[in-house]
């Protein structure tokens, strides 16, 4: 069920009636919640649901066993099994045809001649959300840091609750679990902040990502017939559709879930003010990042401690390839990936070089220079991420610098007022959780602000021409 | 070695690993209240630990540190 669909307006406040008219009885809204969640889910394909449900079931008794166990060598190995199927289900749905589909093209391409007719799989919606958020959750019970749980409902539904379960955040069962296992309190200001929050999702991906994703489809696909400055502005344009559509995912998931009393985790912070690459990956899917960083890069980067700081470069290389894996089956997110894990260990080997450098201009001017600088590279890597293959990435890069840039760009001027608008707005807020944050403000000047806003959402063209949340993808 | 003298030797190391001038920790210090101590200079900090003291750490010890107080006292049980 899609966030801006009709029977999301229906689906919601029916939940939210029931829900809160049961806040004498925990376990009945955990159980209402449950049920919700699944018919959410299950509104794709009822399919996915069982899968689901087998995850979640699965890593909740793994984790006990893993928890109860006294012998080291038995949690090793229960944590080695929950690693095998969690990854296992994970590879075999995403990623088994493009694993086998690239060995035969190696194979042939050494002279090997191998046939491979790719199996027909369907993709389940959100098993990389799902299935990082229960391995986060047997890491921790694994080394240590958290008991596992004892209430079984609480549990599957902190996995599959609606708000973040098919696009994220991707939740650590420390921080949204407690909050399943304790009664939950009815606030207004929660429900009015909730609402704000919500509203301005709506309008990112509606208005802003949903009018853009028309004019980059067009751009994407009809680049060989473009200007240079067309194209250039079509990656910028994609740039903004997919912070758009993927942050106005998160603002309506958290918006909703504090309707519900609920706080999930932020998940954007303003990621086009960043200054150093470094920088923007602790703004921008932040939930992606910290699983990361926990999970991957600070094993890694400890296992080779003893490289120095070639060891952090080879711990930040592998650990945003395989970040861009996560993404999807083809070698641009791998490619996007590695380019990010490069340049990260490209600013640590130079960190104190480009600090020497810095003393020698005016700050504002080396903040200004820097921040253009990322996002010309941020850019870049966007053109990898959304193009359909390398190949397609490469055409588009070489007729970008090889046609006119002086032409006149075929491109939306009203979508790029939006955009500038949409940085403004972010630049004033900056200091705010999301940038419609002002449930704190006189009530005529922002009950007037959302009025707009809604006007704005149902009288957009895009209304009735919506496209898919980027992030269901993955 | 108490605990006073372990945490001057900690302030040299998080000066010379994370260069961005002096360092004055305290038992309370988390990440967040010194510039630089970030995940990227975190895992070389504990080498330089390491290093020091002569001593090794396991992955889970240096992920369950909250403070620099949680650090001295890991430092402190194994020398």
């Amino acid at each position: 069920m899609l966030f801006s669909s009709l029977s999301f307006f229906i689906f919601f406040p029916i939940v939210f009636i029931l829900y809160w008219s049961l806040f004498k009885y925990r376990k009945a809204q955990n159980i209402v919640l449950l049920l919700a969640s699944y018919v959410f889910y299950g509104w794709w394909d009822w399919r996915f649901c069982v899968l689901l449900l087998f995850s979640s079931v699965f890593g909740f008794f793994m984790a006990k066993s893993i928890d109860q166990s006294n012998s080291q060598k038995r949690r090793n190995l229960l944590m080695t099994l929950s690693v095998i199927v969690h990854v296992g289900i994970l590879c075999y749905f995403k990623y088994f045809n493009f694993f086998v589909s690239s060995f035969v093209d190696l194979a042939n391409s050494i002279g090997w001649q191998l046939n491979f007719i790719p199996i027909k799989v369907i993709l389940p919606l959100a098993i990389s959300f799902f299935t990082f958020h229960i391995l986060g959750y047997t890491f921790d019970v694994y080394q240590g840091k958290y008991k596992s749980s004892n209430k079984f409902i609480a549990f599957i539904t902190h996995i599959a609750f609606f708000p973040q379960l098919v696009a994220g955040p991707i939740e650590r069962a420390n921080h949204l679990l407690p909050q399943f296992e304790s009664d939950r309190k009815f606030s207004l200001p929660k429900l009015e902040d909730g609402f704000m929050q919500m509203l301005w999702g709506f309008f990112k991906k509606i208005v802003i990502a949903d009018g853009l994703a028309m004019q980059v489809n067009y751009i994407f696909a009809n680049y060989h017939d473009l200007n240079g400055i067309t194209i250039a502005l079509g990656i910028i344009m994609f740039t903004f559709q997919m912070y758009c559509d993927f942050s106005g995912y998160s603002d309506i998931a958290l918006g909703c879930a504090r309707m519900m009393g609920f706080e999930l985790l932020q998940n954007f912070n303003y990621p086009f003010f960043s200054q150093s690459i470094s920088e923007f990956w602790r703004k921008w899917h932040i939930s992606l990042s910290s699983w990361i960083q926990d999970y991957l890069f600070t094993p890694i980067s400890f296992k080779r401690r003893n490289w120095g700081k070639f060891g952090i470069f080879y711990a930040a290389l592998v650990s945003f390839t395989l970040s861009g894996l996560w993404h999807g089956a083809n070698w641009t997110f791998i490619v996007w990936g590695a380019l990010h894990g490069l340049a990260i260990g490209y600013e640590l080997l130079t960190k104190k070089k480009r600090k020497k450098v810095a003393k020698k201009f005016n700050p504002i001017f080396y903040a200004i220079i820097s921040g253009i600088i990322v996002f010309i590279f941020w850019c870049f890597t966007q053109l990898i991420f959304r193009a359909e293959s390398l190949h397609h990435a490469w055409g588009m890069l070489q007729k970008l610098f090889t046609s006119d840039w002086l032409a006149k760009p075929e491109i939306s001027v009203t979508m790029l007022l939006w955009v500038v608008g949409l940085l403004v707005a972010e630049w004033i807020q900056r200091n705010k959780p999301y940038a419609l944050a002002i449930s704190n403000t006189n009530f005529i000047f922002k009950w007037s602000i959302c009025a707009i806003l809604i006007m704005i959402i149902f009288s957009s063209k895009n209304l009735n021409n919506q496209t898919e949340f980027l992030y269901f993808q993955f | 070695m108490n605990t006073q003298q372990i945490i001057h030797e900690l302030n040299l190391i998080f000066e010379d690993v994370i260069d961005e001038g002096k360092v004055e920790l305290s038992l309370d210090t988390t990440a967040k209240d010194v510039e630089g101590w970030d995940s990227l200079n975190h895992v070389q900090i504990i080498y330089a630990i390491e290093q020091k003291y002569g001593i090794k750490f396991n992955l889970t010890e240096i992920q369950s540190l909250n403070n620099v107080g949680d650090l001295v006292n890991l430092i402190s049980g194994k020398i």
